[in-house]
């Protein structure tokens, strides 16, 4: 059995005037351990899936529909809003594209890390710190005892990123959804933060949904990849051969409006 | 998060937001200590032809002649002033600004009516905390249709003509004024205070849901319900803290606001009553005394100069304090 199991995932936003299909029967299995790609323009609906999985699409005006969505056998389309919160931060957790915006500015990174220690374990203040600072020393932020009282707009976009991942990976989930996590970096920052990345992920065997626009992380950090465009999967294939032999159109086009060096000596 | 001793350092260090919090300190004292103070009496009238212009302290500072007054005063009040008269027999300070047409002393008039506005001030700064706060947040933070209703009464509320309300309430409490007070302990100022209350929570509301709406959508909110925080705590933790800038600045509005609202139903007769002294009574006694003959300028430069300062101060510290609880504030570390 797979970790994550989706069928007929739909999305969809019903506005006054119109509706609007934002995902479109999706399907698709994660295995524990592995990363996905998702991959598509701006608008294919990627983003949305990210949110979907774990129901965090705003209801109402969006209607989330799916004939299956299971976590390691947990049925997520039927759970409370109350199991779902004790889900998110355990067995799922996510990482957004822009760290600036996705850390509170008011509170520290280590009330930050800590807060999901004090959420779900119910940690006091002093032992939610200790674990924050593990887990920054854990995602090579040096100095991580003194990285702890800073506030995110003293950190490098870099560092606030790595903080992030330490904060959705600090109770070990089974599942990280990654949406974009590279996508506001710098280059070279953008390498370091997929290794780390993947040597979190070798060490825990977390399965990671990594949403992104960019082939060349698709080629760096993937294993298998989903194709999307609106709304729907267009194609679904290991690495290598979506480099190698792209069978659908949008995925040639794609490959063919990356910047050079990708499409022929892409792959791992 | 910025603690509160941490805050407290930083506006040490802002001179201006600094002394100007000393400044309302010490005003807060000299009010609250307003009967132990030398200060003759605020009501007591003496016959004369026309107000007497302000004295120099250095070159007249008491004079003798103190009487206690018949005013009703509360328990503590009445201890401190049989403690003044222990203390300081029937000296009293010369006029050092000056008295009124009436003969009573201004600058025990000035600090006897600045408890009416810091109360006014107090009910108002009360309201916007609990219920402008409470009211906007929650609003914007369900969105949908209980936003759209929360909304709807505060406009509701404001477009009342306050005016109108104050008149029918405070008729209605002379109307029923023996049985109320016997009650429910309702006299004309609790309405009063009320309905300053009342008016003086609208724009916060306002203000923190639309802070609140546009916090609701941002990524760190987001991150948060991720993380498996609930609702109350996003609010508390993620939410709240970031509003405070609004809330100090929108504070720093609503209490001059109230202050000036305090002093305009006073002036109208609709608030505090003589023999009770308020600043807003001070006013409307000082441009009475505007004349062509002879202009008694004190009369309406002491309470303006009271009210001029108090609401910049409070506005310095106001400003201040926005600083120093915002991380990001450059000097902040």
């Amino acid at each position: 059995m797979a970790l994550l199991e989706v069928r007929d995932l739909s999305v969809r936003f019903e506005g006054r005037l119109a509706t609007v299909r934002a995902v479109d029967g999706v399907s698709f299995d994660l295995e524990e351990g592995e990363t996905l790609a998702v991959v598509g323009e701006s608008g294919s609906g990627k983003s949305t899936l990210a949110l979907a999985i774990p129901r965090l699409v705003p209801c109402p005006p969006g209607v989330v529909e799916a004939r299956t969505l299971r976590l390691s056998g947990q049925d997520l389309s039927r759970m409370s809003e109350r199991e779902l919160r004790t889900l998110r931060g355990t067995a799922i957790a996510m990482v957004f594209q822009d760290p600036s915006a996705s850390l509170c500015p008011w509170l520290t990174i280590g009330e930050q890390i800590g807060e999901v220690l004090e959420v779900h374990r119910g940690a006091s203040p002093r032992e939610a710190r200790r674990a924050a600072a593990a887990a920054l020393g854990e995602v090579g932020i040096a100095e991580p005892e003194a990285r702890l009282d800073a506030f995110p707009h003293e950190l490098s976009g870099g560092m606030r990123q790595r903080a992030t991942i330490a904060m959705a990976l600090l109770l070990s989930p089974r599942l990280l959804v990654a949406d974009e996590p590279t996508s506001a970096l710098d280059a070279t920052v953008q390498a370091q933060v997929l290794d780390l990345l993947a040597s979190l992920q070798a060490r825990r065997g977390t399965a990671i949904l990594l949403i992104t626009h960019s082939l060349g992380v698709v080629a760096t950090a993937a294993d298998r990849a989903l194709v999307m465009r609106s709304g729907r999967i267009v194609e679904e294939a290991g690495v290598r051969d979506l480099f190698r032999a792209p069978r659908h159109e949008h995925t040639r086009e794609l490959l063919a409006s990356t910047p050079l060096g990708i499409r022929r000596g892409g792959g791992r | 998060m910025i603690a509160g001793g941490q805050a407290w350092r930083h506006l040490r260090h802002d001179r201006a937001a600094w002394t100007c919090l000393v400044f309302l300190g010490l005003v807060l004292l000299a009010s609250l200590s307003a009967p132990l103070l030398p200060l003759p009496s605020p009501v007591a009238i003496a016959l004369q032809e026309e107000p007497e212009a302000p004295v120099a302290p250095w070159r007249e500072t008491f004079r003798h002649g103190f009487r206690p007054d018949d005013r009703d005063l509360s328990w503590i009040d009445a201890r401190l002033d049989e403690l003044r008269q222990d203390l300081f027999g029937d000296l009293q300070t010369a006029p050092w600004l000056g008295t009124d047409a009436k003969g009573r002393d201004l600058l025990s008039r000035v600090v006897w009516g600045s408890r009416t506005s810091i109360l006014a001030a107090i009910a108002a700064t009360f309201a916007s905390l609990v219920l402008g706060v409470t009211w906007g947040a929650v609003a914007g933070l369900a969105g949908g249709r209980v936003d759209n209703w929360m909304m709807r009464a505060v406009d509701a509320l404001q477009s009342l003509p306050f005016i109108f309300l104050v008149i029918f309430l405070i008729g209605i409490v002379g109307e029923y004024r023996a049985e109320l007070a016997e009650r429910f302990g309702i006299d004309r100022e609790v309405v009063f205070y009320l309905v300053i209350g009342a008016v003086s929570w609208l724009t916060m509301a306002r203000l923190v849901r639309g802070q609140v709406l546009a916090l609701r959508k941002s990524a760190f909110v987001e991150a948060a319900r991720v993380a498996g925080a609930s609702g109350p705590r996003i609010l508390l933790v993620h939410v709240l803290p970031n509003v405070m800038g609004v809330v100090v600045v929108c504070l720093t509005l609503t209490i001059p606001s109230v202050m000036l609202f305090e002093a305009f139903l006073s002036f109208l007769g609709l608030g505090i009553e003589p023999p009770k002294v308020s600043w807003g009574i001070l006013a409307a006694d000082g441009t009475e005394a505007i004349n062509p003959i002879r202009i008694a300028w004190w009369l309406v430069a002491a309470p303006a100069a009271a009210m001029g300062s108090v609401l910049f101060a409070l506005n310095v510290v106001g400003d201040g304090l926005r600083d120093a609880l915002d991380p990001r504030h450059p000097g902040n570390r």
